[in-house]
């Protein structure tokens, strides 16, 4: 078993943490706030008063950018929060229970596997209005089949393991099963499923951002920067770049520590 | 009979989700017939009685819910899918197919592209294995795969069409036209099919029969194409399944970044307009075909592994 970090990897915690100082404590790296407006320094180019240029009404594209990753973070963060619970806590019910429910509910999954997801989301979004909370209950609410399927995998996978009959010969409790002896077994490969979940929600939410169906401002998620960059591409390219070089990197490095965590633990 | 009850349970799941979005569409705030400047109530009463719909408020929720419902009842025995909201005088079915043809060949050519850009990049990844241009192009296919489609689409766009001035920007018209969405489209599934081709060819180099070719003179490339790509193709083929289903949903963020009249756009302008029977019609002929899908590549699966039909 190699311990060693490959560097890459390395530098993509470095860069994740980064990104989690910067957005929780923006103050740091600027002194901007993301909506005032500088109105001697509408559309400039990057420079050393303004690190990232301004937009159209003058605002400081760093500021937009740090306090952007904040909401694209936590939209993502916390839907994939969500989504684990109601998987967890649906897989296993499933694995745990088998015979005729299981059978049930994964039908039910099957259903929902087979559902047009982002087109589902554009819907879901406007039924729960656009906002925050409702960004992150619609991309929860997609998200968390196939969270849902491993459980029951590794569920069912556990069941049969000596360990757990000897817990149920020593007549502890289902509910103590379920929650002390099969659950923990779910960790491992749920840590790289949600490395892996967390890029694909950031992509969805921004991608639908970029497009104009996702947040509504106020609110402006790296997403909703591009798309806004988007409209004078030809003329001030420096307006998309940088969202969009960070929702690369962001993307890039959950994916390499996802796929780099999976390949770990086989 | 498990074609029938796999038939049935399609059914069931298509049904299931067309009712679902029936109930998110119909209950989103909003109503087809509301304007920018409020129409008087009289002719807006008219226009929902002419299409059968019910403005909300006049019933209790469940029974203005059923009488929506009905409302599609009324175009269905006529073999209609109803009349379009916005587009007046339009069918649904018209519209979809005018809209579909569209798609489907912006989808296919995806498909094309990324299968012969995939696979020929991993043949000649395992066939450089561990080499400087296996290991350039396994690097760039992993920055493929993470790069947002819609970033990708921007960056084409600045420089293919703003700088070098070499394709549209955007419609769908000519030939020239095609060459950027179809690479933005592609770029994802050819990127992981290089990826898994390289992947699973590779194993296959390990086995005997590859060195018993290689043994009786065959070059490493010849033994690639005609014996372990043979062995390796089950896996990829039912990769394509997913990948796919990413070219279904994935085509309409590229419709709208290019401006495609394909029905990915058609789908967002008619749920922002509420155009209930359009939704609805463009929803059923996404999930159909998604549902079809993966019915196809579960038979692939068993149709490729005979030993998976035992297991059932």
């Amino acid at each position: 078993m190699n311990k060693k970090i490959p560097i890459l990897i390395l530098f993509c915690f470095a860069f994740i943490g980064l990104l989690f100082l910067g957005s929780l404590l923006p103050t740091l790296l600027t002194s901007y706030d993301p909506n005032a407006q500088f109105f001697d320094a509408i559309l400039v180019t990057p420079n050393s008063k303004h690190w990232f240029g301004t937009d159209e009404l003058g605002r400081d594209l760093l500021a937009r950018t740090l306090f952007g990753a904040r909401i694209s973070l936590a939209c993502a963060g916390i839907a994939t929060g969500f989504a684990l619970g109601l998987g967890v806590l649906y897989g296993g019910i499933s694995g745990f229970l088998g015979g005729k429910v299981d059978a049930l509910l994964m039908r039910v999954l099957d259903m929902l596997y087979s559902i047009p997801d982002l087109l589902f989301f554009i819907l879901l979004g406007l039924y729960l209005g656009r906002d925050f909370w409702g960004m992150v209950l619609a991309l929860s609410c997609l998200n968390w089949v196939g969270i849902a399927r491993l459980t029951r995998g590794e569920f069912l996978k556990y069941k049969v393991m000596p360990f757990i009959e000897g817990a149920k010969s020593c007549g502890t409790q289902p509910w103590r099963i379920f929650l002390i002896h099969l659950l923990p077994q779910t960790f491992v490969p749920l840590k790289a499923a949600l490395f892996l979940r967390i890029p694909a929600l950031i992509l969805a939410e921004s991608t639908l951002s970029f497009i104009g169906l996702g947040l509504k401002p106020p609110h402006a998620s790296w997403g909703t920067l591009a798309g806004d960059g988007y409209q004078a591409l030809a003329f001030y390219p420096h307006l998309i770049l940088f969202p969009a070089l960070f929702i690369f990197m962001t993307i890039f490095s959950f994916q390499k520590i996802g796929t780099w965590l999976s390949e770990k633990t086989l | 009979m498990p074609f029938l009850k796999r038939s049935l349970s399609n059914l069931v799941t298509l049904l299931a989700i067309l009712i679902g979005t029936f109930f998110l569409l119909h209950t989103l705030p909003g109503g087809p017939f509301d304007t920018e400047k409020q129409l008087p109530k009289v002719i807006q009463a008219n226009l929902y009685e002419k299409y059968g719909l019910h403005p909300k408020g006049d019933d209790s929720f469940l029974v203005w819910l059923g009488k929506d419902l009905g409302a599609y009842f009324k175009y269905l025995p006529q073999g209609r899918l109803g009349p379009s909201l916005t587009f007046i005088d339009q069918d649904v079915s018209a519209i979809i197919l005018q809209a579909l043809p569209v798609s489907f060949e912006l989808g296919l050519w995806a498909l094309l592209v990324s299968i012969i850009v995939g696979c020929l990049l991993g043949i000649l990844s395992a066939r450089f294995q561990n080499r400087w241009f296996d290991s350039s192009l396994q690097t760039l296919a992993t920055l493929f795969i993470s790069w947002p489609s819609f970033i990708f689409a921007v960056g084409v766009i600045f420089v293919f069409s703003i700088y070098l001035k070499l394709s549209p920007p955007a419609l769908w018209e000519g030939p020239n036209f095609r060459i950027l969405p179809v690479l933005t489209l592609s770029l994802y599934p050819s990127a992981y099919l290089a990826i898994f081709t390289r992947h699973v060819l590779i194993d296959q180099l390990k086995s005997d029969y590859i060195r018993t070719a290689r043994a009786k003179g065959l070059t490493l490339m010849q033994a690639i194409v005609s014996h372990a790509f043979k062995n390796a193709s089950p896996p990829v083929l039912t990769l394509l399944g997913p990948l796919t289903a990413h070219l279904i949903t994935g085509s309409f963020v590229v419709e709208i970044i290019f401006s495609i009249p394909g029905l990915g756009r058609h789908f967002v302008s008619a749920i922002t307009n509420r155009d209930y029977f359009l939704v609805m019609g463009i929803t059923l002929v996404y999930s159909t075909l998604l549902i079809l899908l993966n019915w196809i590549v579960d038979l692939l699966y068993v149709w490729l592994d005979p030993r998976l039909k035992q297991h059932e």
